[in-house]
This record gives C-alpha cells, structure tokens and sequence, in this order.
C-alpha cells in the first residue's frame, strides 16, 4: 500500500481526528508499520480508544518491538514473516490494553486464538457473567479492530496474521497449552450432540473442533474427554465423513474399552457405531469382524435385563379371548424373567420395567 | 389390546394384576349388553366409561389422568386401533 492510501486509511480509521498529529509524525508510523494495512487499521484503532496521540504510540510500538522482535526474528524474519512481526507488535500493545480494560474481552481473544480463525460463532465462546458484558466484550474487541463481525452479528473472524502472530506469542509466554486445554473444555460443554436438529449448530462449530483436535497440545487421550469425542464423531456420521469419524469413535471405543470394560453398554454402542462406519468405508471384513465381536459379547451375557438395547412389547388386536391369551403369554415371559431374580431375591420386575416401548392396538381390552 | 398396553405400561401394573382386572373388565361389560328386537348388541357405553375410570383410579392415578401426564417415564406407552 502507498503512503498515500497509508493516510487515507488512517484518516478513515479516526473518525474524530487527533489534531495533533502532524503529517510528520503520520508519515513516521506508516514507515515504521511499512503501510501494512492491517497494522494501520490496529495502530489507529489503539490509538482512538486510548485518546493518544500518533507519537505517543510510535513510543509504545517501539518499546514492544524489543519485546517481541526478538522472540520472532529467529524464527519468521529470515522466512519473510515481517508482517506477522509487525501485526504481533500492534496486536501485543493491544491485548495489554484490553487485559486492563475488560477480562472478558482478553478471555475471548485468548479463545479465538486456539480456534479457527475464520466463522467463529458466538454461541461457541466462553459465557460471561451476564450477556450485556459478552456484547461489551465483543465490543472492545472490534472497537480495537482485532475482529471482523459477519454481517449476521453473530460470527466472527479475526485475522490470520492476528492469530498466528498471537499464538507464536502465547507459545512462547508458555500459555498457550493451558489456553488450549480451557478453549477444549468450552468446546467439550458446547458441542451438541448428533440429534438431527443441532446440524446447523455442529457444522458451524466442527472446524472449531477439528481445529483444537488437530494440535498435539491438547490431550486428545484424556478419558473425560470421551464425552465430547462421541458426540464429535457421531455428528461426523451423521455428516457422512466416515474417515474422520472413524479416528474419533476407534478412539472413544479404546477409552471406553479400557475405562468401561468390555461389556458396558457404551462400549458396545461404541463398537455398532465403528462396524457401521467400517461398513460405509467399504471395510466390509472389518465390519463383519467387530460385528461378530460385538456379537460374542451380547451373547456371553444372555441377559435379557441388562438394558443395552431396547426392548418393545407390542400387543396386537384379536378379541377377548385372544387378548387374555397374550396376556399369559407375557405372564410365562416374565415369569422367565424373573426366575433368576426370584432365586437372588429380588424382587420381581414388572412388564414397564422391562420394556422401553409397549403398544396396543385394536379392540379385545 | 389398547387397553392391556395402558394398563401394563402408564398405569404400570403386574401381570397378575393385569389378568384380574382384565376379568373383572369383561364380566362388568359383558354384564351390561342388552339384547335388541333386532336381533344386534347393543353395548353400554356410559357404564364402560365409568368402569374404566374405576380401574384407572384404583391403580392410582386420578378418574381423568391424562395418558400423557408429563412425567418422563423409563416406559413409553401408544396404542391405536
């Protein structure tokens, strides 16, 4: 960008111009900003919330690029990254400020950096003590240029450079792993499950997901954190990314496997769910084979009232007399039921603790 | 069979229960059939309201319960005819 544009920008920026900047000083942080736009847009933003002026910022910018320069010049300067650097430095002076002026605020920024940085949802970020301090939080956060709202007002995007110079920064403070692990805990309470009416919600937050996912920070193993990974891969089947989903629930069933046991009834809906995304992939022989394992196990336990599954009753019309006849019918089942129970004493079960569904049609009681 | 699903399934009987109230329901029906000049059924409509009601109320639940009472019960219960 020109020098030029430079102040155009800048004057556009600052609605109720500081006077008393003069041209020169101007042209000095555009120089020093090498007219990078995005730092132009967060330089002038910096400077209209904090009623400073240009050459009290040039001050600040300076003091911070001995802070930061360092810590990125090893490592992005020779790669060409000097944008990122100087972003950072505008971003850093910003987050200082941010942090004095409203926690909320920084608690979003922090968020939004271990997520994606593109369609962040609203729903998606930490809760604040009342919704009023959410909308001032996200406020201050656009106020400093730091995010772009979408034009729903309810998804936002802050920018790469923003994120990558921010993350670098974290990493290095050697906070990032501990934002991480709260940005999966937020994700871990907010992902829905897989009940068709959260789709529009599950598809705006899986790039969320799969972003934390992704980074070898957070530990994925963790067993609490099987919960989420469930609901995460069964919104991936329901979304028919089998190869995705597949990781996510191999990895739910050797949790639950390990921490659950081979017969608990999650750990069998865990291996259904496998065999079927097995059988989607056209992993027929692994399907069949976790199938028949599955299987084995239900067998083993030959207990009608262990609960995995359901159970369904369904009394079909046919007049008085065959409708006491069924009746009996059911008296032997339970009776059956109940024999092993009577033996341990306890008490016998009655048909709707059984059951989970019992239908009735037609006439005949 | 609507009935027998109610009784096994909202109003939550055992089936020995089930089976006796099921009796004492097709007598007091059966009981209250008069037979008509030509030659039809004719049932009692009004006294098998009240017979059911009394079934309902001694399992119970109030003479005008609804089959969806609101309660989040571990079994459901729907029947058609």
């Amino acid at each position: 960008m020109s020098e030029d544009a430079s102040s155009q920008l800048f004057q556009k920026c600052l609605v109720n111009t500081h006077t008393a900047n003069s041209l020169p000083v101007q042209k000095g942080l555009f120089t020093r900003l090498r007219c990078l736009p995005l730092a132009i847009t967060q330089a002038t933003a910096y400077i209209k919330e904090n009623a400073i002026s240009v050459g009290e910022y040039l001050l600040l910018f300076n003091k911070k690029v001995d802070e930061f320069g360092y810590i990125l010049s090893e490592s992005h300067k020779e790669h060409g990254h000097s944008e990122m650097y100087l972003v950072g430095v505008t971003w850093l002076l910003s987050l200082e400020q941010i942090r004095r002026r409203d926690s909320l605020a920084a608690e979003y920024l922090s968020f939004m950096v271990c997520v994606e940085p593109n369609d962040i949802p609203q729903s998606l970020l930490p809760l604040g003590p009342s919704q009023k301090e959410q909308m001032d939080a996200m406020a201050v956060l656009s106020a400093y240029s730091l995010i772009s709202t979408h034009a729903d007002g309810k998804t936002f995007d802050i920018h790469r450079l923003v994120h990558l110079a921010a993350r670098e920064w974290f990493e290095t403070e050697g906070v990032l792993v501990g934002l991480m692990e709260n940005a999966m805990t937020r994700m871990e309470e907010a992902f829905p499950n897989s009940n068709h009416e959260n789709r529009s919600l599950w598809r705006t937050y899986l790039p969320h997901a799969r972003y934390l996912l992704k980074s070898d920070i957070v530990k994925n193993h963790h067993s609490t954190r099987t919960n989420f990974m469930w609901r995460y891969g069964m919104c991936l089947c329901a979304d028919e990314r089998w190869n995705e989903a597949e990781s996510s629930i191999r990895r739910v069933l050797e949790t639950r496997q390990k921490v659950l046991g081979e017969y608990h009834r999650d750990t069998l809906a865990a291996m259904d769910a496998l065999a079927s995304i097995y059988r989607n992939q056209g992993q027929l022989v692994e399907a069949e084979k976790l199938d028949a394992q599955a299987m084995k196990i239900r067998g083993a336990q030959l207990d009608l009232l262990n609960g995995a599954g359901f159970c369904m009753l369904s009394l079909n019309s046919g007049g008085v007399v065959r409708g006491l006849s069924s009746l009996y019918i059911l008296k032997h089942i339970m009776n059956w039921l109940n024999h092993d129970r009577k033996k341990a004493k306890l008490h016998a079960v009655k048909p709707c603790e059984v059951f989970d569904l019992i239908g009735g049609t037609g006439t005949g009681g | 069979m609507s009935l027998m699903a109610i009784m096994i399934g909202r109003l939550e009987m055992n089936i020995d229960e089930c089976i006796a109230v099921y009796g004492d329901l097709v007598t007091a029906i059966f009981d209250r059939i008069n037979l008509q000049d030509n030659g039809q059924l004719q049932f009692n409509m009004e006294g098998l309201q009240t017979i059911i009601q009394n079934l309902i109320e001694k399992s119970g639940a109030s003479r005008d319960a609804l089959l969806n009472d609101g309660w989040e019960r571990r079994c459901k219960t729907y029947v058609f005819s």
